[in-house]
């Protein structure tokens, strides 16, 4: 009795260290953490420093809102997807030829983990590590992350694991993200009861001079204000200070690169200096002429005039200050530029 | 009678003075403003492409039109050589040999240089006389003038038509303009002779610049906008047959572009719509002849039958090869991803990189939020002209925003549309004629204070514009001075007391390669280089500007990215003598060979995956670095040695800081180089140029006899390289 006590103590105390971690206890793991293996200060010397039979790729993170790690959040679901991807396809994490591959993660914790990340020496993250099988356990390989997110990153990343490991059946599923084909479905619905219901009013929306003048002009504001910048480069939407303590809405001096949300403040300055000048051409004669006569039809010139002066000193006073606003926008971009409107204060 | 006759004579000499002393003055503007770096510098052709041009230009002159077109290049993309009379647009050579004939035969020999030099300027005034003529059939001549105005000087042209900048955009531009211009006349009228003047303008358009596809699209797609508005007209119908028709067939005279109109999916757009334009003709009869029931089924059936027809026609027509497949620069406008996956050498292009919105407002100041205001104003009118505009202003914003180098269609359209905007606003504020009007019928009792208070508003809106327009001009001046008129050959600087100097190493070592070097040579470089290499040294080059073949560039890049002794092999076995790298590293010259590296490696990786590897290059962290933590892969590779070679021994010997990196570099990682000699370094070591050694006469391989070499030369004294006293000013 006692003697199977001691046997069962040390085989579970030295096997590890005696044999390679098999597939199958690998498998296990996988399963029981429901596909990406969390690593512990426990946990991770069993499961990697020993010798292995499969490749094992980890990511080294920290998605802690304190930390503040843009990147770490980006990558997160994307690793998530590689790992339900191969698992969905290899449920036993083997591929067809029969080599091993799992997927470890570590996300920061002082209490829980901090030894991992000691172990790898790693001062940055997000890392993506990928351990060869027999390898050292001290030697690994780290995985370039492509500054691109999305797709294209899961694309690259997977093609690196597919030259290292000389697995070829590694595929790549999308989930359906059914929140956005359930919205998509909806307003279409929404839309095609409307219109049925309002065919007159939609009729005249749709050959309305003015609807597709708005939306023309719309989507002109939008691309020159550099939207397709944003989506080609997929820029970030905004920085942060190197300490973290304030959000940075403009890359400053750099007038090749720009955030997403420059995109959006100078659309909105362009809108409403170009709404200034069309109501400058458009309303204020028009508001002219309604005050020109009172309800009874008698002439009321001088409220008129009256009119007239206010509405155009208002709208030229807000273009002054917008288009001012605008140059100084330009000077954080490019400093050298010498013209300025406005003396801000603040610069 | 006879005094208000003489009179309005007397208005319309006026006008005429005025409108020709406003074009002069224009004219001047427009060319002055250009010649910054003339003036700067010296009269030279600036940067890569325009190297290209200009040597093709003194090929035309002196061999003339029919040699030029059947002019085989074999020095260039040694040793395939380049059908380079075939695949060109000879439309900016042909107009100006024709400018250089002329200017002989009144007796004015001047310079081709010179011609080539001034040829941008000198056009611009002429698309200022276009867009004016165009603007003032869109709204009236008042805003022609602001438009032609605003073309003259909008940074956004002027960035490709400076003095120097020879290239095709210069004309192409001006041509652009022109056959719009003619094209809205012809529109509007249904006058034969505007169309076909539209169709002679596509043509030299077709033959000056690849962009022309533009103007493929944008004419159909503006008739069929009108059509689907159902404003099918016989006007519309005669003027674009006629300029289809004969743009079609004249498009296919130029050997470049061929049987291209009637086989590639770009150009199918313009048949498509001369098909339904026919439709609709025919449509149009039978509606005026037969009861609005029957023409409707005869509508629906055969639109259905039509569409389906020349769906599946235009499916099976590519399929089986007979039409070919959109263009490779073209796909990449749409899917922006397209170019980065499969077609690195368009994404390494910087003039292909997307625009970020300063540069919208660089390229055109107070226009850029001016243009949606004119686009919003001319949706009101809404003219048949007025959707050309339109569909033109949505199309390009697109295009400015996917490419930088798209700005320059952007800009002209820019323009048309503020001055439109700007122009409106004048006409609602700048009319007092109110206050001089000397019949007291016309002034309604208005009081004093009214007519006052309607005086300063009137005054402030045009004083304030006004003011607007000024700064306008200055920011041109300012961005035209600062930021495009540098040749890119020569760069200023200045010297340690702050006097300018000039940093002339490109030509330098061109020269020296000129002079020194046999007249058969072969120059390895990388393909940025290659125009100017055969335009200013006359030496063979491997690769080129013109990128036709990208095995050939990854030959190039292969090299580079090589250890030396594989290099040498690559090199030798494409029969090189010299090698020429670009290095900036010492005065901080950003546009080097390093910094371009990484699409040598990409480039060459999409030829040979198994031996290249992009990661091989960045250290183990994922930095591209050049010091001591830069990878093996990177230390081996030829352009590492060449750059760096003897680099170190300018500081101590052991350590070279890189200024342009930051960087330290180790003599240690450097090494030796065992296969390749320096022959040449420019003054301040941008320009580096390498002989590849010749096999040794004992047969021993050369690192071996470089090993031998070095072991029996110790003590020999080096050469002492010096630091030059320069910093790059750009």
């Amino acid at each position: 009795m006692r003697f199977t006590q001691l046997a069962v103590f040390f085989a579970a105390f030295f096997l590890p260290f005696i044999s390679a971690i098999s597939n199958e206890k690998l498998s296990k793991e996988a399963s029981r953490y429901k596909g990406i293996i969390q690593l512990t200060n426990n946990n991770f010397k069993r499961i990697l420093d020993s010798k292995r039979e499969a490749y094992i790729v980890v990511l080294l993170t920290a998605t802690n809102a304190q930390v503040g790690c843009t990147l770490c959040m980006e990558l997160d679901p994307e690793f998530s997807m590689m790992a339900d991807s191969w698992y969905k396809d290899h449920p036993e994490g083997l591929s067809e030829s029969g080599t091993g591959m799992f997927f470890a993660r570590a996300d920061f914790d002082p209490k829980k983990n901090s030894d991992v990340f000691m172990h790898f020496k790693v001062n940055n993250v997000p890392r993506l590590l990928f351990l060869t099988p027999q390898g050292d356990p001290s030697s690994f390989s780290q995985i370039n992350l492509p500054g691109e997110g999305g797709m294209t990153r899961v694309l690259a990343i997977v093609n690196t694991l597919r030259d290292a490991t000389g697995i070829s059946d590694f595929k790549i599923y999308q989930p359906i993200n059914w929140g956005s084909v359930f919205v998509t479905a909806f307003a279409t619905a929404a839309v095609t009861l409307l219109v049925k219901k309002y065919k007159p009013v939609a009729a005249k929306l749709i050959t309305s001079k003015y609807v597709w003048g708005l939306a023309t002009v719309f989507v002109i504001i939008l691309w020159n204000a550099g939207y397709m910048f944003n989506s080609i480069r997929g820029s970030q939407f905004a920085g942060m200070t190197q300490d973290g303590s304030a959000v940075i809405y403009f890359m400053e001096g750099q007038q090749q690169n720009q955030f997403g949300i420059e995109t959006q403040i100078v659309g909105v300055i362009y809108g409403v200096l170009a709404s200034c000048v069309a109501g400058l051409v458009l309303f204020v004669p028009y508001a002219k002429q309604f005050y020109a006569t009172d309800k009874s039809g008698r002439p009321t010139l001088s409220k008129a005039c009256f009119v007239e002066f206010s509405l155009t000193l208002s709208f030229l006073v807000t273009l002054y200050l917008v288009y001012g606003a605008l140059t100084g926008v330009f000077k954080l971009k490019s400093p050298g530029y010498p013209f300025k409107l406005i003396k801000f204060p603040f610069h | 009678m006879a005094t208000s006759c003489t009179q309005k004579h007397l208005i319309r000499w006026i006008q005429l003075l005025l409108k020709c002393t406003i074009f002069l003055s224009l004219t001047a503007a427009a060319v002055s403003s250009r010649l910054f770096s003339v003036i700067r510098f010296e009269s030279i052709i600036h940067e890569f492409d325009p190297w290209f041009n200009f040597r093709a230009t003194k090929y035309l002159v002196n061999n003339g039109f029919y040699k030029f077109l059947n002019w085989f290049d074999d020095r260039t993309w040694y040793p395939l050589g380049r059908v380079t009379g075939g695949t060109l647009y000879p439309g900016l050579m042909a107009t100006s040999a024709a400018v250089w004939h002329g200017l002989r035969k009144i007796g004015l020999p001047i310079d081709i240089r010179n011609v080539c030099v001034l040829f941008a300027p000198a056009f611009s005034g002429v698309t200022a006389w276009a867009t004016y003529h165009l603007t003032s059939e869109i709204k009236d001549s008042g805003a022609g003038l602001l438009a032609a105005a605003f073309i003259a000087i909008a940074p956004g042209y002027i960035s490709r038509s400076v003095a120097g900048s020879y290239d095709n955009e210069a004309i192409a531009i001006t041509l652009l303009m022109v056959t719009f211009m003619f094209w809205i006349k012809a529109m509007k009228t249904g006058s034969i002779m505007h169309s076909t003047f539209a169709a002679l303008f596509y043509f030299y358009m077709v033959s000056a610049w690849g962009g022309y596809v533009f103007i493929t699209n944008l004419i159909p797609l503006h008739v069929f906008i009108l059509i689907l508005m159902g404003r099918y007209s016989t006007r519309l119908y005669s003027a674009y047959s006629t300029w289809y028709a004969i743009g079609t067939l004249a498009s296919m005279q130029i050997p470049f572009v061929g049987f291209l109109p009637i086989r590639s999916n770009d150009h199918m757009a313009a048949l498509g719509v001369f098909g339904l334009m026919q439709v609709v003709a025919l449509g149009s009869y039978v509606k005026s002849q037969v009861s609005w029931q029957k023409f409707q089924t005869v509508m629906v059936v055969s639109l259905v039958f039509l569409l389906a027809l020349g769906i599946s026609a235009l499916f099976a027509l590519t399929y089986f090869g007979f039409i070919a497949p959109w263009t490779g620069r073209f796909y990449s406008l749409w899917d922006t991803n397209y170019a980065k996956i499969h077609i690195p050498i368009i994404a390494s292009v910087s003039e292909h990189q997307p625009t970020a919105w300063p540069a919208f407002f660089f390229d055109t100041q107070f226009l850029i939020w001016l243009f949606p205001a004119g686009v919003f104003l001319l949706f009101l009118d809404l003219k048949d002209e007025h959707v050309f505009v339109i569909a033109y202003s949505v199309l390009c914003s697109y295009f400015a925003g996917v490419m930088v180098r798209l700005m320059l269609t952007l800009t002209p359209i820019i323009c048309v549309c503020a001055a439109v905007a700007i122009s409106k606003l004048f006409d609602v504020y700048a009319d007092f004629s109110y206050f001089f009007s000397s019949s007291s019928a016309e002034k309604p009792n208005l009081s004093k204070r009214d007519r006052i208070m309607t005086l300063v508003t009137k005054l402030t809106v045009c004083g304030s514009f006004l003011a607007y327009l000024v700064l306008f001009v200055h920011h041109c001046t300012w961005v035209t001075s600062n930021a495009y008129s540098s040749p890119s050959v020569v760069l200023p600087s200045r010297n340690p007391d702050g006097s300018p100097a000039l940093i002339d190493d490109f030509r330098e070592a061109y020269y020296w390669l000129r002079m020194n070097t046999a007249e058969d040579a072969k120059v390895a470089s990388w393909w940025d280089y290659g125009y100017q290499i055969g335009g200013m040294a006359d030496r063979t080059t491997l690769v080129d500007n013109n990128t036709w073949n990208n095995t050939h560039i990854a030959i190039v890049g292969k090299a580079m990215s090589s250890p030396q002794e594989k290099a040498y092999d690559i090199l030798k076995a494409h029969d090189v003598d010299y090698v020429l790298v670009i290095f900036g590293g010492l005065i901080g010259f950003s546009g080097d060979d390093i910094n371009k590296f990484l699409w040598m490696v990409r480039i060459s990786e999409g030829i040979w995956p198994d031996e290249i590897k992009e990661r091989d290059y960045f250290t183990p962290s994922g930095e591209y670095r050049m010091d001591a933590q830069a990878s093996q892969t990177m230390k081996d590779s030829l352009l590492y040695k060449l750059s760096y070679h003897r680099f170190p021994t300018l500081f101590n010997g052991v350590e070279g800081i890189d200024r342009l990196r930051g960087q330290n570099i180790r003599q240690v990682d450097i090494g030796n180089l065992d296969y390749f000699e320096e022959v040449f370094t420019s003054e301040n070591w941008i320009v580096r140029l390498y002989k590849l050694k010749e096999l040794d006469a004992m047969g021993r391989d050369l690192h071996t006899k470089g090993e031998f070499d070095r072991g029996s030369s110790r003590g020999i004294k080096k050469r002492v390289a010096k630091k030059p006293l320069l910093d790059v000013r750009v």
